[in-house]
């Protein structure tokens, strides 16, 4: 039998002769197996070249477009969570300024500073943070600071931080009363402050890094029934700054002394 | 003929990768402006829970923005901020400057004061005028909003 014009020693009869039977196995040791005939030969053949050319060429479009596609997800994911570490961060310190200052019994006396460091000196504010023992004095211990500090300071630098009197202040004046005479008058002193500030017994702790400049303001008077204090922060984001604006109203504010009405 | 096909089920298969993966970016920037927004309706309301519901015996009540009094800072009072509207790419600090507090998308701050807001279980019990509902809503980029409500109530509060 003949099939696609090739002939296999199986299909010969014993018939045929032996000429015909020396012709096949030349045939085969001549050319192979294959060598039945050209368009067979074609359609068992695998991909031509130039089939195969495209098909390498298809398959890189795909896959530099699936290269593409994945870095943009991997930038993408990274972007996500750039912002959310950004808007955490943000969030963090809206919520330790708001703690610490809605609590706070009086603001006295203030630096603003100045959001584009035009100020020459950085923004702090001196406060009664807490009548801890309730006997409505105002003691050392009772103080804190809220300060930001440029990169004057190579250690923490471009950071707001609460300044205070540590817990294990062996200082003989800790617990004792600011002023017997005036309970607040000195809390609005910018002597007292550089007082406080310069107590061997102040520490003082993080509250945010990565801050480049501050503004502070407060806004209290006679009338006033809660004193605001508003907050406008520069915070470092990658190469550039986010703007952060944030007010805080004490809660139990204390009377305002006569000399601050 | 099959190379029709292949097209179309490739082109299908990059237009639904695009649209999950562009789903996903803009739920991440969606995030992103919440977190913003709150931020600027938190320093509003804030703002206004510093305020009394009634200035100060003595003092003369200022105006407010339905008065036209546009300067916030001048506000003595909680009702003075119904209507309030401003912009967070210049939300004015109080020195006087604009701070832009936009993170480079669009917001819009608004104020709505409800007078006489008593709680329903408290109908009966309480005088109605004694309560205001106030309502911060932040609009952002995108079209979506985010409220903010706070219950005042009236009391006296003594120095």
């Amino acid at each position: 039998m003949t099939t696609h014009g090739r002939t296999s020693l199986a299909d010969l009869q014993p018939r045929d002769s032996r000429a015909a039977v020396s012709r096949a196995i030349a045939r085969r040791r001549a050319f192979g197996p294959r060598a039945g005939g050209a368009a067979a030969a074609r359609a068992r053949a695998g991909f031509t070249l130039m089939e195969l050319t495209m098909g390498m060429m298809i398959t890189g479009l795909v896959m530099a477009a699936t290269a593409g596609l994945m870095t943009a997800v991997g930038q993408g994911w990274q972007q996500s969570e750039s912002a959310d570490s950004n808007a955490s961060a943000a969030s963090q310190v809206h919520l330790r300024l708001q703690r610490i200052l809605k609590g706070a019994r009086q603001i006295g006396y203030y630096r603003a500073g100045s959001i584009s460091g035009a100020a020459g000196f950085n923004a702090a504010v001196l406060f009664w943070k807490d009548d801890v023992n309730q006997d409505g004095k105002l003691q050392n211990a009772e103080l804190a600071v809220i300060g930001f500090q440029d990169g004057g300071d190579p250690q923490d630098a471009q950071t707001l931080r609460l300044y205070q009197i540590v817990k294990s202040s062996v200082q003989p004046d800790v617990n004792a009363e600011v002023d017997p005479t005036d309970y607040y008058k000195k809390l609005y002193e910018g002597a007292f402050f550089t007082q406080f500030m310069g107590r061997p017994d102040v520490a003082y702790t993080v509250i945010s890094a990565g801050v480049t400049a501050a503004e502070f303001y407060k806004s209290d008077a006679s009338t006033t029934v809660r004193p605001e204090f508003h907050y406008v922060l520069k915070l470092r984001r990658g190469s550039g700054t986010e703007t952060e604006y944030g007010t805080a109203a004490e809660r139990v504010a204390t009377t305002l002394p006569v000399s601050q009405r | 003929m099959e190379a029709t096909i292949a097209s179309v089920v490739l082109a299908a298969c990059v237009a639904a990768v695009s649209g999950t993966l562009s789903a996903s970016y803009q739920q991440t920037a969606v995030r992103g402006n919440t977190a913003t927004a709150i931020a600027l309706g938190e320093q509003l309301m804030e703002e206004i829970a510093a305020k009394p519901l009634d200035v100060p015996s003595g003092t003369t009540d200022k105006p407010g923005w339905s008065a036209g009094q546009v300067d916030r800072r001048l506000y003595d009072n909680v009702s003075d901020y119904h209507g309030y509207s401003d912009y967070g790419s210049s939300v004015s600090t109080p020195n006087g400057s604009a701070a832009d507090l936009s993170d480079g998308g669009s917001y819009v701050r608004t104020v709505s004061v409800q007078n006489n807001a008593i709680p329903p279980a408290l109908v009966g019990n309480g005088t109605a005028s004694d309560f205001v509902l106030v309502t911060v809503t932040v609009t952002m980029p995108h079209g979506q909003a985010t409220s903010l409500s706070k219950l005042f109530t009236r009391v006296t509060m003594v120095r």
